[in-house]
């Protein structure tokens, strides 16, 4: 669904070429978007590739007991 | 080895030690002397941080570790995946924000400067001990390779790696590393080939017997705290271990706070939470596969073979009391040459019993005959425990004729079947590989070394040029507690315009006037170097366990208690100074006393280390005057999961 348009006032432009004390500048913000994402392609997000590792050593344990078990 | 081998052997060595001086040629500052170009891809990071730690010693040691233990040490690896996994949360947003050389310089922001230098001072301790175990690395190979004695092969690579470390750096060591690493994995793989093909029953087969011997214990989960190695132990005791050793130790540390960004670092790290288990279960399995190779084919009595001949012909006779109590009066009047003799005599004739009972075990197992394959495997069982009786007795002959040879020789088994089996020119190639990684992961152990003591003693203790008006700065505010901001950039109260903000350590750092501190960097690589040597050579000798394992046991008395500080901080931040220290001073000492006196699996000192750090610090808090921080100065990040 398209999200209606806001009423709030669009901050004015920034004259002197820097970004207003307080705000984050372009660069960091492009600095922050860069190391939020992996830039995986299926595991895009931290948390989502920390489950997913977790999950593979979750196999990785069952593997191993059932290695112990089936030849001993 | 034949000519060809020695010719790859020493083209090998010479490329890469080229390669190494060609691309760090012309570093002149202390940044990155000891940091390295702070430009690295996560790959890299990745590769580097696995060298670190899987070094040769891991790939000489760990083989033999299988093939004595089976897949059981894997479980002391079970808790990398959730500890770097926590590391890449909470510990490398921090070392990256605030710009830290080494690991404790982040303590002594957090504290205050004696908490720093003890935690510096125990890293020192514990890697200065440990130091002389990767200095065995590279001398087994030279030794088994060329027959030379241990004590000369330590000390030669002791020069070697001195050099190569002061000559290089830290980027010598991670360009040259990823090269070491795929020579080293094509190796392995190779052996691997080799040992399936010369195996003589399919790879299920050899699973069964090597299961039946007890080799595939992967996994257990038995609560016996006198058992090295299960489940518990791997999953509590060895994520504090892994926790201290991947966050908290300068080695480690400064791998992966050289990447470009936090992205690529954490990336780094994950490739190995990924990859960890699965190698060194390669590894061991690899490990147990040399067991079920042996037993169908000649091995030898001991597998550091040098140590034997030199007894071989001995006519020395050994005192009784170096004896088996339960043994024959008549060993009192045999020279130990004739003992030795005799012991491989037996051992031999117990060895082809045994290869016999298995082939009749591999016809019965052919023909579906179940009586046949249980009579062999019991036949099998009785000459396997003859064997290693005589392993045993041959061991403690050796012993008390030498009180210096060690009487395990399992890191000699992986490179013995290397020169016997794999074909010409790899064996140079593997040689080479083994060699140059030792000496890589040697310079790695000496830099972090050196760095420690350069910048979190030598700088406070000798302040030069670039850091005094560092020092001037800490000594401004008055707070009860202050925390130790000589080299680090202190936290802003409010954004500060470009021109009175301090000068940042990296600048510091990297201004040419930072060469008396490369300098002093180089002389600590060749003072840690040096005691590194005479640690491998007068006092490692008596300690009796392989080097993986001896690696660890070293770590895990320092571990918890390093980790125990760096959680306090992370995570108690009512917690001052001087609590924290006097609880790690506390910590340690009881960690020291219980290793004396108990006799449990080594990785739960790094729990008991740590939780007794931390406690106490809890405790002696409300002794001591509330922690005053300025307003703006907050260590912890603002949301972990980003």
């Amino acid at each position: 669904m398209p999200t209606p348009p806001s009423n709030e006032p669009i901050p004015a432009p920034i004259s002197n070429g820097r970004p207003p004390i307080g705000n984050p500048s372009p660069i960091e913000n492009r600095k922050s978007e860069i190391e939020n994402s992996t830039g995986l392609p299926f595991l895009s997000t931290w948390p989502r590739l920390y489950a997913f590792i977790l999950l593979f050593f979750a196999a990785c344990v069952l593997a191993l007991a059932w290695l112990t078990r089936a030849f001993s | 080895m034949n000519l060809a081998d020695y010719l790859v052997l020493f083209a090998s060595i010479g490329a890469i030690a080229l390669y190494g001086i060609l691309r760090t040629r012309g570093k002149k500052n202390l940044h990155d002397y000891l940091r390295g170009q702070k430009k690295q891809s996560w790959f890299l990071i990745g590769l580097s941080v696995m060298a670190t730690q899987a070094s040769a010693i891991t790939f000489l040691s760990t083989p033999g570790q299988g093939y004595d233990g089976g897949l059981s040490f894997v479980q002391n690896y079970f808790a990398v995946p959730l500890a770097l996994i926590i590391i890449s949360i909470f510990f490398l947003p921090l070392y990256r924000k605030l710009n830290v050389y080494t690991a404790y310089e982040f303590l002594g922001t957090r504290f205050d400067k004696k908490t720093r230098l003890l935690a510096a001072a125990l890293f020192l301790l514990q890697r200065g001990l440990g130091a002389g175990y990767t200095l065995y690395a590279p001398a087994i190979v030279l030794s088994t390779v060329f027959g030379w004695s241990l004590q000369l092969t330590i000390l030669l690579s002791g020069i070697v790696v001195i050099a190569y470390t002061v000559v290089g750096g830290s980027d010598a060591v991670t360009h040259t590393q990823k090269y070491q690493l795929a020579i080293i994995f094509a190796g392995m793989i190779a052996a691997f080939v080799i040992l399936l093909h010369n195996i003589p029953c399919s790879f299920t087969d050899s699973l069964a017997l090597a299961g039946h011997f007890g080799k595939l214990n992967a996994v257990s989960f038995s609560l016996n705290p006198d058992k090295r190695y299960t489940f518990w132990t791997g999953m509590l005791g060895g994520l504090f271990l892994m926790l201290s050793y991947f966050g908290a130790d300068q080695s480690q540390v400064q791998r992966y706070i050289s990447g470009d960004n936090l992205r690529e670092s954490r990336l780094g790290l994950m490739f190995n939470a990924l990859l960890k288990i699965p190698m060194q279960f390669g590894i061991l399995l690899l490990g147990v596969l040399l067991f079920v190779f042996y037993l169908f084919h000649p091995v030898p009595m001991f597998f550091n073979k040098n140590a034997m001949e030199a007894h071989f012909n001995s006519t020395r006779m050994l005192p009784h009391d170096a004896f088996r109590p339960d043994w024959d009066q008549s060993f009192d009047t045999h020279s130990e040459g004739e003992l030795l003799r005799e012991q491989k005599a037996y051992f031999e004739n117990e060895h082809q019993n045994l290869s016999e009972a298995l082939n009749a075990w591999r016809l019965g197992r052919q023909q579906g005959n179940a009586n046949v394959q249980h009579e062999s495997l019991k036949k099998a069982d009785a000459s396997l425990m003859n064997e290693q009786d005589f392993r045993m007795n041959d061991a403690i002959i050796l012993r008390a004729a030498d009180g210096h040879e060690s009487a395990n020789d399992n890191d000699y088994v992986f490179i013995t079947f290397i020169l016997d089996n794999l074909p010409h020119g790899l064996i140079g190639l593997l040689v080479a590989a083994f060699f140059c990684a030792a000496l890589s992961s040697k310079a790695a152990e000496l830099n972090a070394l050196a760095s420690t003591t350069t910048v979190d003693l030598y700088l406070h203790l000798f302040p030069t040029v670039q850091n005094r008006a560092a020092t001037v700065r800490e000594r401004l505010p008055s707070m009860p507690e202050q925390p130790d901001r000589s080299l680090t950039v202190a936290a802003p109260m409010t954004p500060p315009a470009p021109s009175s903000r301090p000068p940042t350590q990296d600048s510091e750092l990297s201004t040419q006037d930072s060469r008396p501190s490369v300098r002093a960097a180089k002389l600590f690589t060749i003072l840690w170097g040096i005691i590194a040597l005479l640690f491998a050579l007068f006092l490692l000798p008596h300690f009796g366990e392989n080097l993986i394992q001896a690696t660890n046991i070293v770590g895990s008395l320092f571990y918890g208690v390093i980790l125990g500080l760096f959680l306090i901080a992370f995570f108690f931040k009512f917690i001052t100074g001087t609590p924290a220290f006097l609880a790690a001073v506390v910590a340690q000492a009881l960690v020291i006393t219980l290793f004396a006196t108990l006799n449990i699996s080594y990785l739960w000192y790094n729990l008991l280390g740590c939780l007794a750090c931390i406690t106490l610090a809890i405790v002696l808090q409300p002794l001591f005057p509330p922690r005053q921080q300025p307003p703006g100065f907050d260590v912890l990040p603002p949301s972990p999961l980003k």
